[in-house]
């Protein structure tokens, strides 16, 4: 016998219509049962009180690196999906960048099946754009699909090649799969690790600087007009590759995009403490690049925020910067960060947020996000005002570089509805 | 604290005399002999006694000063970070006769320091001390050879000396140390 | 006056009377070099440690002898001779260090940064020696310190800096040491060799690509070194036109006023970065740069040993 649960007092965030409206919530048997502006405690209900709090679809990354296989020390589809979970997300794509790649159907598959078997946060595959992803010969995107596939991307590398780009792109879009492109010309930013800026002209550290991004944007959007497939652009971070992107849009052009909470919310500024947990590709800009993302969000230009979650282990962070490994984790992180730096301040309205985390990211993919009498339970119940320490104890990934690790935070996802399944954190 | 005048200005000058004296009656003369005043106030005393050994003998003897602070056996101890002052010893040191000049001898550590130094500047024939107050209290085998006066004050007093170049008054006092805080 | 930094990672944020500290007291340090036993015991019985992930000949004598001179003992290590290329880690080198119980660490090494990284995380003393094209402040000091020989003062005087600004830790060195004294800085190259973003990080400086515009109006001139694999790389086409456009040569020297101080941090490309009849001529510090390096190394030493209570 599951239990049944009544969701007392709470925001309820309404997908469809995008609302955020007070309401009651029942869930029984994995499935939403009733939705009323209240409703009346029966027994044998656990109820949880939700007033102030907000109830939302379980949230969805488009944009994770779990690591195994590989290096599973620094994470694993278990606990990537447990942190994933504590961030309120119920869905997360996992990023081919694997050792080895992700670039098969055997591979794909054995990450569905691994994420059926945890039944925590669900795991959806993406493909490696290239076989090795070595950016030569594309990969079988049937096969890759067939075992779960959302997507296909190269992430962390540029297909330099535009002549594969090109078929990438013509195959994805035979197969109505996405192409993910991480955007940033190499020959441009040759052993660069930050944003080419006034900071990086007194640290002296080499640069990756944003015309790399706008340069790799402008092909990619060239072959996404010319192919007619669906390009995606992964952490876009410029204030011209974002009007690149909104321009393509207004054309007709299939283009989507993403943005990370820390390009939302840090800038190239927190590198003058040298701290290589504000290292990550492409790199944190300055801040007429944020607000151009801000912007961005607003306009539609940009229709899913994603997490960028990349784990490392202490020992390769804890190094010279120039060494150092680019990425930060985000899972459990971002839905705080965000709503803290982003919605308190009412920089965005919190419809908007939560639509670029749940409904946003889930058209990128062609998911679909509901909250209707008879769906199945897939919520989040998230306090605004509850304060909680990021640390050692907290902290559900294998590793925890990230630049709010040991921070106080406000606002904490509590409880996660997933089916039968109920997490309380 | 009240400070105690033990010697006012006319009675520095009449040490000086003296000393200048002892110096001449020791070496016979001033012949092979230099100067060389522990900054800052031994510069000054320095300045004085070839001034006066000049009235007397009636010629030039070299004089040079020194800062012992780099060769100081208490760096460690320094909250404040002294300022190095010149050292500046204008002719050879080797062979000669070098007549150390400070205000006050007291533990000998700063005597010991300033042999070491001048010592890395060359050999000389032989170093005498010249002091205006000796506080008797060594820690270190060294004695004085022309000494002003004699001050055998306690441990927990403190014998300053003021001159007019260094400190624009001129007199020896002695003070009790204030009680340490805490 | 009282020293409060533990380190020195570099010239920016230090104030003009920390600075004239510093050269105040290396005047003295000037002055023992010159004695016949040129030799103080001030750290005697402090051990610092030279940590050279970067071949560099010069820095690393200079610091050793300044070491010497103030009788630490001094041990060292060049990437060639450590267990760095076995792969060792900063993080584990440090630990080691600190086993060890040294007093101070000079470090050179090609990443932005390393020395603060390692600054963070040991006791002793720590000075960088150059970090990648971050900062090099002993270098920046002993400009300071020749040039003050010369011209006594810096209010109002006009430096101009010379070559490969983006990748030159001298030249951000000598923007914060020179600017905190009081002079009027131009740095001047090529296009490619002045980051994008110049004028925003460093407002009160001019930059100019025409060095016979800019040599006019100088008081100092610092030429930096080219480094020469910078052409293959495709930022100047040639040797040939490089020195066409910013060799200080006899010819230019006319253009510049006659008194013009003219600084190199060494090594020189003899006839690239400027004329032998020039890097040896009357207006030239070349090699007094070369010995204020020693005494502002013992200065900086002596005052980072000395400048905290031991408990």
């Amino acid at each position: 016998m599951s239990t049944r649960f009544l969701i007392r007092g709470g925001y309820v965030f309404f997908p469809e219509e995008e609302a955020l409206r007070r309401a009651d919530v029942e869930i029984a048997e994995g499935r939403i049962k009733r939705i009323a502006e209240t409703l009346p405690a029966e027994a044998n209900t656990r109820i949880i009180e939700a007033q102030d709090k907000l109830l939302s679809p379980g949230l969805i990354d488009l944009h994770a690196h779990l690591r195994e296989p590989g290096r599973e020390d620094t994470e694993t589809l278990e606990s990537g999906a447990w942190a994933a979970l504590a961030g309120g997300f119920t869905t997360i794509c996992a990023m081919p960048n694997t050792q080895p790649p992700m670039d098969t159907r055997e591979q794909a598959a054995f990450i569905s099946k691994r994420s059926d078997e945890l039944g925590l946060a669900r795991i959806l595959p993406v493909g490696a754009a290239t076989k090795g992803r070595a950016g030569e010969e594309i990969a079988e995107y049937a096969l890759l699909k067939e075992a779960g596939a959302v997507a296909v991307t190269d992430d962390g590398d540029w297909i330099y090649s535009a002549e594969v780009m090109r078929c990438a792109l013509e195959y994805a879009g035979m197969l109505g799969l996405v192409v993910i492109t991480h955007a940033e010309e190499p020959s441009l930013c040759e052993e660069g690790i930050m944003n080419e800026s006034a900071v990086s002209a007194k640290l002296g550290l080499k640069v990756r600087p944003a015309v790399a991004e706008e340069a790799a944007i402008q092909r990619d959007i060239a072959l996404a007009f010319c192919t007619g497939s669906h390009l995606h652009v992964a952490h876009i971070t410029t204030t011209r590759g974002v009007e690149l992107v909104r321009q393509a849009r207004v054309k007709g052009i299939k283009v989507t995009a993403e943005a990370t909470p820390h390009h939302l919310l840090l800038t190239d500024e927190a590198l003058l403490s040298f701290d290589a947990n504000y290292k990550v590709y492409p790199p944190l800009r300055t801040e007429e690049d944020r607000k151009a993302l801000l912007e961005a969000l607003k306009d539609g230009t940009i229709q899913a925020i994603a997490t960028d979650h990349a784990p490392h282990a202490i020992e390769e962070k804890e190094q010279e910067l120039d060494l150092a490994p680019a990425g930060m984790i985000g899972l459990q992180t971002a839905l705080s960060v965000l709503w803290e730096g982003l919605v308190e301040p009412e920089v965005i309205k919190p419809e908007l947020l939560l639509r670029l985390l749940t409904t946003g990211p889930a058209s990128v993919i062609g998911e679909s996000v509901e909250l209707n009498v008879g769906s199945p339970a897939n919520l989040v119940v998230f306090d605004p005002a509850a304060r909680w320490t990021f640390d050692a104890e907290t902290n559900r990934s294998l590793s925890w570089n990230s630049p709010w690790f040991g921070k106080k935070l406000k606002g904490k996802v509590e409880h996660v509805f997933l089916g039968e399944r109920h997490f309380s954190f | 604290m009240p400070e105690r005048c033990v010697a006012d200005a006319v009675e520095i000058n009449r040490m000086i005399i003296r000393i200048a004296t002892q110096i001449i009656e020791r070496n016979k003369g001033v012949e092979n002999l230099a100067l060389v005043g522990i900054v800052r106030r031994g510069d000054a005393l320095a300045r004085r006694l070839a001034a006066e050994l000049k009235h007397l003998e009636g010629r030039d003897v070299p004089v040079g000063a020194i800062d012992i602070t780099l060769y100081r056996d208490d760096l460690q101890l320094a909250a404040e970070m002294p300022i190095v002052q010149a050292t500046s010893i204008p002719f050879d040191v080797t062979g000669k006769i070098i007549v150390l000049v400070d205000d006050v001898l007291y533990t000998g550590r700063t005597v010991r320091a300033a042999l070491t130094e001048i010592l890395d500047f060359g050999r000389p024939k032989m170093i005498q001390l010249a002091v205006l107050v000796d506080r008797i209290h060594r820690e270190l085998p060294i004695g004085g050879d022309f000494i002003g006066r004699k001050i055998p004050a306690s441990t927990n007093e403190i014998v300053d000396v003021f001159l007019k170049e260094t400190d624009g008054r001129e007199g020896i006092f002695i003070k009790k140390k204030e009680p340490e805080e805490g | 006056m009282t020293w409060t930094h533990k380190n020195l990672l570099g010239l920016e944020g230090l104030s003009r009377e920390e600075i004239t500290f510093i050269l105040d007291t290396a005047e003295r340090f000037h002055e023992v070099l010159d004695r016949p036993i040129p030799l103080v015991p001030a750290l005697r019985g402090k051990t610092i440690l030279n940590m050279f992930y970067e071949a560099s000949t010069r820095t690393a004598t200079s610091f050793a002898m300044a070491a010497k001179r103030l009788s630490a003992d001094v041990v060292g290590f060049s990437k060639a001779s450590s267990s760095v290329s076995k792969g060792e880690t900063l993080l584990d080198t440090v630990r080691t260090i600190e086993s060890m119980r040294v007093d101070g660490v000079v470090i050179r090494h090609s990443c932005p940064g390393a020395a603060r990284f390692i600054a963070q995380r040991i006791e002793a003393f720590v000075i960088n020696a150059g970090d990648g094209a971050h900062e090099h402040p002993t270098q920046g000091l002993l400009d300071l310190f020749a040039v003050r020989k010369r011209l006594g003062s810096f209010e109002g005087r006009h430096l101009v800096i010379v070559g490969d600004i983006t990748h030159s830790r001298v030249a951000h060195s000598a923007i914060y040491g020179f600017s905190t004294l009081g002079a009027k800085i131009t740095v001047c190259g090529p296009a490619t060799l002045i980051p994008p973003h110049f004028k925003k990080a460093f407002p009160y400086v001019e930059t100019e690509t025409d060095f016979d515009k800019a040599l006019v109006d100088a008081d100092m001139i610092m030429m930096l070194r080219l480094q020469l694999e910078r052409q293959s790389k495709g930022l100047f086409p040639s040797i040939r036109e490089y020195r066409k456009l910013y060799c200080l040569t006899a010819e230019r020297m006319k253009k510049a006023k006659p008194d013009v101080v003219a600084m190199h941090p060494g090594p020189i490309n003899r006839g690239v970065e400027i004329e032998p009849a020039v890097a040896d001529g009357p207006n030239s510090v070349v090699l007094a740069q070369v010995r204020a390096g020693v005494a502002v190394r013992m200065a900086v030493l002596y005052i980072l040993a000395g400048g905290e209570l031991e408990h």
